[in-house]
């Protein structure tokens, strides 16, 4: 029997409903560990790595003397 | 661990200077055949009867050169300038960056050499062919081993957002080219897709699609995401945001490509499915235009006197109307009166001048003071570029948006007794014509405006320092021995999470992946060829998905050589072979194109404009004495015809030896010849043979049986003939 017959008579067509529901889980997973209220400090601190270029040879804050 | 040491070391900016200068002579380029192929349109004589200088072997010239050329350039430049500061590393090894830069040059001067010529692969962005495709897998991987090497050398432990943008797209180009650009090889520079018809259709707009998202979207959104916040000197208006415009953009868009075939041969589940996941891109497309543009606040009256900004200010918005028209024209009942017409055109350009345009000519004037280590020339001429490129744009969309209306109109429309109103095709391209006149006007003008760029560029580098300053970076390595905590907070000092609820919302797995950009970037592939797989591989696999006629029989050897003339003149960047379910296209053009009519067109030619009609049934049209003379000049027998002329085929012979590779390699990929495999060249001859004697016989010069001229005949006479005939034999 070729892949191609297994495949035609599986009956997967329930498996789109499947994968609908795993991805907005994923999404909404995302979405909430996002925008939860604790993680703006580390937010802020990542969106301004950008600025973080010129400075770069003088001692960062936290970093060990 | 850490003793305090600092690495000190330089970032590599010449190679940035590099890739700055090629961005802007391959653009300047490909603009320039693109305003010579808009003129040809308005005024066909500028095809010069030159074989390749016709359209159809320029157009695709124009879309790689801008694309690969001008955008892919622009890419690295921004690429390798922010990677080396984001991560505080000099790229991973100066000559993986110089091969990178060489490579990609060679490759871009060989398409530039190969397409006038006629070599393609007869897909979209995808023309080039095997020898070629194989030099840009080899610079693609330099490419990414030479960033991959960068990030696992670097000294700041968090991936800015634009890092992953870049990562992002790195490994889909390289999934999206390896997969669409299998194929058999046949001549030194001449191949067959080892896919065909319908598949070959799903995977080529799979990759096309999918080339604009992660050629022409991520990584200028990682660019936004880095330059942006430089220019205006305050970070992004909502980094969570910018995460979340991430995932989102990865996961859907993948899916999006179907919309290109809608109402085609296309199975109907596949091209709802890809008009859905369309419609689901405008949210994070407009999270992202959103977040761009209120990366402004409180700056916004500095866009008043900075052309920087003004530059960005445009791309961001083009960005947001192409990504609202984007999942628009994705609606089937839009599609179905925008394909095949100029609409599209407009909504290409509109993101390719506006988005990747404008944010370009943004973050190259950002840079050369930079790079250059002097003042910009001029500002004011940068102001008079952005006004140049600005109304070139709008002249250039608002004449090509009426162009698309118009002739969608005409096509479809019936006259009160229900016949078509324009039944003559030469008809509606005449009512064209002021539009095209107006988009030449419009493309002028943004060149005009990359030439004062380009004069901006040259008298800014002529000021640069004899020795450039290249100043050490110092930075503390990070410790090879540090693992992200598994149950930590996202950031040093957050609470410890003590449930697995809060340490899953404390986001610090996210943290861990960023820390591993190995895993993030095995995420990253997962979500791509995940989603790719469980859209394509049904049409391969379910057979109901490609019902096969009976009738349909592969091409004659003579036919296929024919079929190889119409791929070698790009005839399918003017003329659809796919006529679609409507009532207005079966009146006009036939029966519509049934999925099993394809199953040997290794690679399919359903075209995506109408510039001229669709050909799907132009098989017992007109004698074959109509094509010769149409051939040889078009505007003999249609006045009004834009048409290139091809009277170079009456007189150049037909290579009837190689026709014998063309059958065996069309054999090897499972195309049922049978006996024709024997003597490919002798059953040729006698089918021109024949074409030959009804040409005279008809009125027409003799001699033409060797000619290229009979096996383009034999091609455009078989054509949508076969469901027809009657079905003797059963095809297995």
């Amino acid at each position: 029997m070729k892949l191609s017959e297994i495949m035609s008579h599986a009956g997967l067509s329930g498996y789109a409903e499947v994968a609908l529901v795993l991805f907005l889980l994923a999404f909404v997973a995302v979405a909430i560990a996002t925008f939860r209220p604790g993680a703006s400090r580390a937010m802020d601190e990542a969106s301004r790595l950008p600025f973080d270029d010129e400075s770069a040879n003088l001692p960062r804050p936290g970093d060990p003397r | 661990m850490n003793e305090g040491r600092l690495d000190s070391f330089r970032y590599d900016d010449a190679i940035v200077r590099k890739f700055l200068v090629a961005t802007f002579v391959w653009g300047l380029v490909g603009m320039l055949a693109g305003l010579l192929i808009g003129l040809q349109l308005a005024f066909p004589g500028l095809n010069f009867d030159v074989p390749w200088l016709s359209f159809g072997r320029l157009r695709p010239l124009h879309t790689n050169a801008v694309i690969f050329a001008f955008a892919g350039n622009a890419i690295f430049t921004g690429v390798y300038y922010s990677t080396q500061r984001l991560l505080k590393a000099r790229m991973f090894s100066d000559l993986l960056s110089k091969i990178h830069f060489w490579g990609w040059q060679a490759i871009i001067v060989a398409a530039a050499v190969t397409l006038p010529l006629g070599f393609t692969q007869a897909k979209e962005y995808a023309e080039l062919e095997w020898p070629i495709d194989i030099a840009i897998t080899v610079i693609w991987v330099v490419f990414a081993v030479n960033l991959f090497g960068t990030i696992a050398r670097r000294r700041e432990r968090h991936l800015y957002v634009a890092i992953w943008f870049y990562i992002a797209s790195v490994v889909t180009v390289a999934v999206l080219h390896i997969f669409n650009n299998l194929s058999l090889p046949v001549f030194p520079f001449k191949s067959y897709s080892i896919y065909a018809g319908v598949q070959d259709a799903f995977m080529q707009w799979w990759y096309g699609h999918n080339a604009v998202a992660f050629f022409l979207t991520t990584p200028f959104l990682g660019l936004m995401y880095y330059f942006m916040p430089k220019a205006i000197g305050r970070p992004v208006y909502s980094y969570r945001l910018s995460i979340l415009h991430f995932w989102t953009i990865v996961f859907l868009y993948i899916w999006a490509g179907p919309h290109h075939l809608h109402y085609t041969a296309l199975p109907e589940w596949a091209s709802t499915t890809g008009m859905v996941f369309s419609i689901m891109l405008w949210m994070p497309s407009w999270g992202g235009m959103i977040n761009g543009l209120l990366t402004l606040r409180g700056a916004w009256h500095r866009v008043a006197e900075d052309p920087i900004l003004k530059f960005f200010v445009v791309a961001v918005t083009a960005y947001g109307m192409a990504t609202f028209e984007g999942p628009m024209l994705s609606v089937k009942s839009v599609n179905a009166l925008a394909h095949y017409t100029d609409w599209i055109i407009a909504h290409v350009h509109t993101g390719a001048l506006g988005w990747n345009g404008f944010l370009t000519f943004g973050m190259i004037y950002w840079l050369l003071p930079r790079l250059f280590q002097t003042k910009l020339h001029s500002t004011r001429m940068a102001e008079v570029h952005f006004w140049l490129a600005t109304f070139g744009m709008i002249l250039y969309a608002t004449s090509i948006y009426s162009a698309g209306l118009t002739q969608g109109l005409m096509w479809r429309a019936f006259d009160e007794t229900g016949r078509l109103q324009f039944p003559d095709f030469v008809e509606t391209t005449m009512k064209l014509m002021p539009m095209y006149w107006g988009r030449a006007i419009g493309g002028t003008l943004y060149v005009a405006g990359m030439l004062v760029f380009g004069w901006n560029i040259l008298r800014t580098w002529q000021a640069r320092p004899k020795v450039y300053d290249e100043p050490v970076i110092q930075a503390a390595p990070l410790p090879r021995a540090f693992h992200e905590p598994k149950n930590a907070g996202y950031a040093p000092g957050h609470a410890i999470p003590t449930s697995a609820w809060s340490r899953f919302t404390g986001l610090g797995w996210h943290r861990r992946w960023e820390g591993l950009p190995l895993l993030f970037t095995v995420m990253v592939i997962v979500a791509v060829v995940v989603a790719s797989l469980f859209e394509i591989l049904p049409t391969f696999l379910i057979r109901s998905n490609v019902p096969t006629i009976a009738s349909v029989k592969p091409y004659t050897p003579l036919e296929l050589a024919g079929r190889d003339l119409y791929i070698r003149e790009g005839c399918f960047n003017c003329h659809s072979q796919m006529i679609r379910p409507l009532r207005h296209e079966t009146e006009r053009y036939g029966e519509y194109s049934k999925p099993g009519e394809f199953v040997y067109d290794h690679p399919f030619l359903w075209g995506s404009r109408r510039i001229g009609p669709d050909l799907a049934r132009e098989g017992g049209k007109y004698p074959d004495l109509w094509h010769v003379r149409h051939m040889e000049n078009p505007r003999a027998l249609v006045p009004q015809s834009i048409m290139p002329g091809y009277a170079h085929m009456l007189r150049d012979p037909l290579d009837f030896p190689a026709i014998q590779n063309r059958v065996d390699a069309m054999a090897m990929l499972g195309v049922p010849y049978g006996d024709a495999v024997r003597d490919a060249p002798g059953a040729a001859r006698a089918q021109a043979k024949e074409i030959g004697r009804r040409i005279v016989e008809q009125g027409g010069q003799a001699g033409l049986e060797d000619r290229e001229i009979v096996a383009m005949v034999a091609y455009l006479q078989r054509l949508g003939t076969d469901i027809r005939k009657p079905a003797k034999v059963a095809v297995r």
